[in-house]
C-alpha cells in the first residue's frame, strides 16, 4: 500500500519524505493535515536554491549592497508559498470534520502553523545572511579594525608635513540660567545646539551639565575662573573612520585621536616613508570600493569638515592620492553587510521575523476554525473598526492613552460578543467577535505597556536608562502576549470555537 | 453468543457471485478479525480480476470459518428522538410543520415527498445543521457530551456532495485515521471499503476523474469509515444507475444492522419503491408536514397502478362500486378501493380479459399519495 501511495505527485519530494507523509496520514492525521513537514521541506529546498545562487553569484563586499532587491523577491516568494500552503490547508481539516479534536490539538495546530510560518518568513532574510557570511569570510572584523588603525597611522606619517599639530581650544562660561529642560548627562541628548555664544562672540555660554560632559570627554582642560574653562582637543588624525560597532564584535578598539596624535609624533622620526607608502597602498587596494574613482575627491574635500581639520586646506592631492573616501566607502559597505542582521539589529530583525510569523499563524488558525465567510467578514470588520478608531481619535482629539483605552474597551466588546448567548446558533456576530478577540489578544499586554509608559511623569534619569527600561517593558509585554495567546486558546478560545462551529445555523 | 447462517454459500448456490462477495466482506468485517478481512479482500480482488472460479470455494470455506465463530447478538438502542420539531425560514412562506420521529440502531428510515416540501430541511435539522424553531431533538445513545461530539457521530451526506481534493484513497486513509484506524488497520479498513463499495479501480483517481455515482459511493465509504451512529443521506440515489441504486440500498440495509458498528439510517429519495423495499418505516412529507408515517398510520384502502391499452370506460365498467375510484395521470391508471384487495382487483381484470402491461400493488407504498 505504501508503494502505491508513493504515486502521490509531489515534485522534488524524496522517498523518505513520501514515506513519512504516508505514515503521518495513516497514523497522525492531524499532523499530516497541517502539512508542516512539506512546508519545512519545500522551504529548505527554496533556501538551498537561494543560498546556492547567492553563494555563487559574483559579489564584491566592498561595493554597495544590492540586497534589498533579492529581499523583495524573497518576500514575494514567501507570500506565494503562504498562499500555496493555505490552498493545501483548505483540503483536510480534522476540526471541520468533527473529528477527535480537543483543546491541546488546537494548540498543536497553532504551534505547527507558527513553525511553518517561521520557516516561510525566514526566506527573505537569507540573501542578507549570506551576504553577511561572505563579507565576514572575506574581511574579518578584527582584521578590519587593526588595519584601519594601521592605515590611519601610515596616512598620518605619509601626510605628516601637512598635519595640523595645534590643539583645538574651546572657551566656555558656565551659566546655570540656561534652560535645563531636555538636558541630561547622557551623551545621546548632547548636541552642539545646547549652548549660546556670549556677546563678545568668543565664549560659549553653557550650563553645568554641558561643562561636566566636556570635562569627561575632552582631551584636556584649563580652569580660567570658577565658572570659566578652556577645553583642549587634539587634532583628529582618524582619516579613516568607520562603524564603531566593529569594536564590539572584534574585541579590538579603534585608535582614538589622542593616542593617535601622540603615537604619530613619537614614531615619525623613525618611519621609512617608502615602506609606509607601499604598505598603505596595499591596504588601499584591499579596501577601496571599486566603484569609486578619483572624480569623487573634490566632493570629499568640500563635504568633510574632519579632513579640513586634519589637513592643510591647500593639500587636496593627498586625498586623491590615498583615495581615502574610496577606502572608507569600501569598509563601510563591508561593515554594512556584516551588520545587516547582527546583534545591533537583533531586536528589530527578530520582530520583523516573529511578528508576521505569529500573526500568520493566528490568521491560519482562525481560517481553519471558522467558516470562510466569517473569516473574511472578521477581517473586514477589523479593518473598519481600525479606521473608525482613527477617525474617533482625530475627531475627539484623544491622547495616546485615551485612544488606547478606547481600543481596550473595543477588545472587551469583542470578548463579550464571543461569549454572547446566541440561542445555540452559529451566528455571524458571535463568530466575528470570536475571531477578532483571538486575533488581537496578543496586543493587550502591549496596549497596557504603552498606556503605562504614556502616563508616566517626565523621566528623571538619563535617556539610555529610560529607553532601556521601556524596551525591557515592551519585551516583557510581548512575551506576556505570546504566552497569553496559547493559554487563551486552550482555555477560552477553542471551547468557544468548538461550541460555535458545531452549533446549527439559523 | 450465537452463530449465524452462511449467506455466502446461499448466494453462491444461486449464482449471485457479486452478492456473495459483498456478503463475505460483510461477514469478515463483522468478525472483527483482521486476517478474515484481509482474506476476504484478496478474494474480492480475485473476483474482480476474473481470473478463475477458484475464489468461490475459498470464499465458501472462509465464510464457513467466520460463521462458526461466536457472534454477540445485536441489541438495538434508541438513536434519535424528535418530538414536534418544526422550522420556518425568515422571509419565506415555507414552514416545516411539527414532525415526530424515533429511530433505533439498525433501522432504516425513508423520507419521501415531492420536491420543495421540506425533506432536506428535516434532514438538516436531524443532522444538527439547522436550528429548529420548536420541539425537541435528542440522541439518547450517541454518548455525546456536546454539539461537536454529536456532529461527529451524526453523518450527513448532502445531495450535492462537496468537492474533495487529492486522490480518492488518500481521503479514505485520512478518514480512517480520523476514526482511530492507524497503521496496518488503517490500510485494511481502506482496502475493505474500496472493495466493499467497488471503488478499488478508482482508488488513485481524483474528484474530476470519477463519475457522480462513484462520488456518492466514495462519500459513503468516507462516512462509513468514521463509524457514525446515525447516517443521514439526502437523495443518495439521485446520481446512481438502477443497478447501483439497488446495490447501495441493500448495502445500506446490511450496514445498518452491522453488529460491529450498527447505525440508524435516514434517507430521502424519489425512488419510492426501492426505498420502501429496504426501509423499516417511511415518512411522506407534503407541504412541510408529515402526511403519512408507515409505522403509525392505518391503511384502509387498496391501491394499484395499472398500465393497459384498455380505456377508462372499460375499467369503469368493471369497477362499478362506489368504493372504487379510478384515476389516470396520462401514463397509467391508479385504482383504489376500500372494498377490494389488490389481489381481487387483479382477479377482476383477468376475469374481464383486460390486457395488462404493468401492474403494481402500491397499497403499502407512499407512491399512492403521489397519485392522490
Amino acid at each position: 500500500m505504501i508503494r502505491k501511495l508513493f504515486s502521490l505527485n509531489r515534485p522534488l519530494v524524496p522517498s523518505f519524505l513520501k514515506k513519512m507523509d504516508v505514515r503521518l496520514m495513516a497514523n497522525y492525521p492531524l499532523l499530516w493535515s497541517l502539512r508542516v513537514h512539506l512546508v519545512l521541506w519545500y522551504t529548505l529546498i527554496l533556501a538551498l536554491f537561494t543560498a546556492g545562487y547567492f553563494f555563487l553569484k559574483p559579489d564584491d563586499p566592498r561595493q554597495d549592497s544590492e540586497v534589498y532587491f533579492p529581499i523583495s523577491v524573497m518576500v514575494i516568494l514567501a507570500l506565494i508559498s503562504t498562499v500555496v500552503w493555505l490552498i493545501f490547508l483548505l483540503r483536510f481539516n480534522v476540526f471541520k470534520r468533527f473529528g477527535h479534536y480537543k483543546s491541546w490539538h488546537a494548540c498543536v495546530s497553532f504551534t505547527a502553523y507558527f513553525i511553518s510560518a517561521l520557516a516561510i518568513f525566514s526566506l527573505p532574510f537569507l540573501p542578507a545572511l549570506i551576504e553577511d557570511y561572505r563579507a565576514t569570510q572575506a574581511f574579518k572584523p578584527q582584521e578590519i579594525v587593526e588595519e584601519v588603525n594601521a592605515m590611519n597611522v601610515q596616512l598620518a606619517h605619509l601626510t605628516y608635513d601637512s598635519l595640523i599639530t595645534e590643539w583645538y581650544r574651546d572657551t566656555v562660561l558656565v551659566n546655570d540660567t540656561l534652560a535645563e529642560k531636555g538636558r541630561s548627562l547622557d551623551s545621546e541628548s548632547y548636541t552642539e545646539l545646547e549652548y549660546s555664544m556670549d556677546s563678545a562672540g568668543y565664549r560659549k555660554v553653557v550650563n553645568r551639565i554641558y561643562c561636566g560632559k566636556r570635562i569627561i570627554q575632552g582631551d584636556s582642560f584649563q580652569v580660567l575662573a570658577r565658572n570659566s574653562f578652556v577645553f583642549f582637543e587634539v587634532p583628529d588624525y582618524q582619516f579613516i573612520e568607520v562603524d564603531g560597532r566593529l569594536e564590539a564584535i572584534s574585541g579590538v578598539e579603534f585608535l582614538r585621536p589622542e593616542p593617535l596624535y601622540f603615537k604619530i609624533h613619537k614614531e615619525h622620526p623613525n618611519i621609512n616613508l617608502e615602506e609606509a607608502s607601499n604598505q598603505y597602498f596595499e591596504w588601499m587596494r584591499k579596501y577601496s570600493n571599486p566603484e569609486y574613482g578619483l572624480q569623487y575627491v573634490n566632493g570629499v574635500i568640500e563635504s568633510s569638515s574632519r579632513y579640513r581639520e586634519a589637513f592643510d586646506a591647500n593639500t587636496p592631492f593627498y586625498l586623491a592620492q590615498y583615495r581615502i573616501q574610496a577606502v572608507e566607502s569600501g569598509i563601510e559597505n563591508i561593515v554594512d553587510r556584516q551588520f545587516f542582521i547582527s546583534v545591533y539589529n537583533k531586536d528589530v530583525m527578530l520582530r520583523f521575523w516573529l511578528y508576521p510569523s505569529f500573526f500568520l499563524a493566528i490568521l491560519v488558525w482562525m481560517f481553519r476554525h471558522s467558516t470562510t465567510k466569517i473569516f473574511f467578514l472578521s477581517l473586514l470588520v477589523g479593518f473598519i473598526v481600525s479606521v473608525l478608531v482613527g477617525v474617533f481619535t482625530a475627531l475627539f482629539n484623544l491622547s495616546l492613552s485615551e485612544s488606547l483605552v478606547f481600543q481596550l474597551m473595543i477588545w472587551g466588546g469583542f470578548l463579550s460578543l464571543s461569549f454572547l448567548s446566541s440561542n445555540g446558533m452559529r451566528n455571524a456576530i458571535r463568530g466575528i467577535g470570536l475571531n477578532l478577540t483571538f486575533l488581537t489578544v496578543f496586543f493587550i499586554p502591549l496596549l497596557v505597556h504603552v498606556i503605562y509608559w504614556d502616563s508616566q511623569p517626565e523621566w528623571p534619569y538619563s535617556y539610555s536608562i529610560y529607553s532601556q527600561a521601556q524596551a525591557e517593558s515592551m519585551a516583557r509585554a510581548e512575551w506576556i502576549g505570546a504566552v497569553l495567546v496559547p493559554i487563551f486558546l486552550y482555555f477560552i478560545a477553542f471551547p468557544l470555537y468548538r461550541n460555535w462551529y458545531s452549533s446549527p445555523e439559523a | 453468543m450465537t452463530s449465524i447462517d452462511n449467506p455466502v454459500r446461499r448466494s453462491l448456490k444461486h449464482g449471485d457471485e457479486s452478492l456473495a462477495i459483498r456478503k463475505l466482506l460483510d461477514l469478515s468485517y463483522e468478525s472483527k478479525k483482521g486476517e478474515f478481512q484481509q482474506k476476504a479482500i484478496e478474494l474480492s480482488r480475485n473476483f474482480r480480476a476474473n481470473k478463475n472460479d477458484s475464489w468461490k470455494e475459498e470464499a465458501a470455506l472462509l465464510s464457513d470459518q467466520i460463521c462458526s465463530e461466536p457472534f454477540t447478538p445485536f441489541n438495538p438502542q434508541k438513536l434519535i428522538k424528535a418530538v414536534g420539531i418544526s422550522k420556518k425560514y425568515k422571509g419565506s412562506d415555507f414552514k416545516l410543520n411539527p414532525v415526530n420521529l424515533e429511530l433505533n440502531q439498525g433501522e432504516v428510515f425513508g423520507l419521501v415527498g415531492e420536491n420543495g416540501n421540506g425533506k432536506t430541511t428535516l434532514l438538516r435539522i436531524l443532522a444538527g445543521q439547522l436550528k429548529l424553531d420548536e420541539g425537541s431533538l435528542s440522541f439518547p445513545s450517541l454518548g455525546a457530551v456536546d454539539g461537536f461530539s454529536i456532529r461527529g457521530r451524526v453523518a450527513f451526506i448532502p445531495q450535492r456532495i462537496p468537492r474533495w481534493y487529492g486522490f480518492l484513497r488518500d481521503n479514505l486513509v485520512f478518514s480512517a485515521a480520523l476514526s482511530g484506524h492507524y497503521g496496518h488497520e488503517n490500510s485494511l479498513m481502506v482496502d475493505f471499503m474500496l472493495e466493499r463499495l467497488n471503488l478499488a479501480p478508482y482508488a488513485n483517481l481524483t474528484w474530476d476523474q470519477i463519475s457522480s455515482g462513484y462520488r456518492t459511493r466514495f462519500e459513503l465509504a468516507r462516512i462509513l469509515l468514521f463509524k457514525p451512529g446515525l447516517l443521514i443521506l439526502d437523495e443518495p440515489l439521485a446520481n446512481l444507475d438502477i443497478n447501483a441504486q439497488q446495490t447501495i440500498l441493500s448495502d445500506l440495509r446490511d450496514l445498518a444492522i452491522s453488529k460491529r458498528s450498527p447505525m440508524g439510517i435516514i434517507l430521502s429519495s424519489q425512488q419510492l419503491h426501492e426505498v420502501e423495499k429496504v426501509a423499516d418505516a417511511v415518512i411522506f412529507i407534503k407541504n412541510g408536514g408529515c402526511f403519512y408515517q408507515s409505522q403509525l398510520d392505518e391503511i384502509n384502502e387498496s391501491v394499484i397502478e395499472l398500465e393497459t391499452p384498455a380505456s377508462r370506460e372499460q375499467l369503469e365498467e368493471i369497477f362499478t362500486s362506489d368504493t372504487t375510484r379510478i384515476r389516470y395521470n396520462g401514463s397509467y391508471f391508479s385504482v383504489s378501493s376500500s372494498s377490494l384487495s389488490a389481489t381481487q382487483i387483479l382477479e377482476e381484470l383477468i376475469k374481464h380479459k383486460i390486457s395488462i402491461q404493468y401492474f403494481r400493488d402500491i397499497t403499502q407504498s407512499t407512491k399512492r399519495f403521489f397519485n392522490a
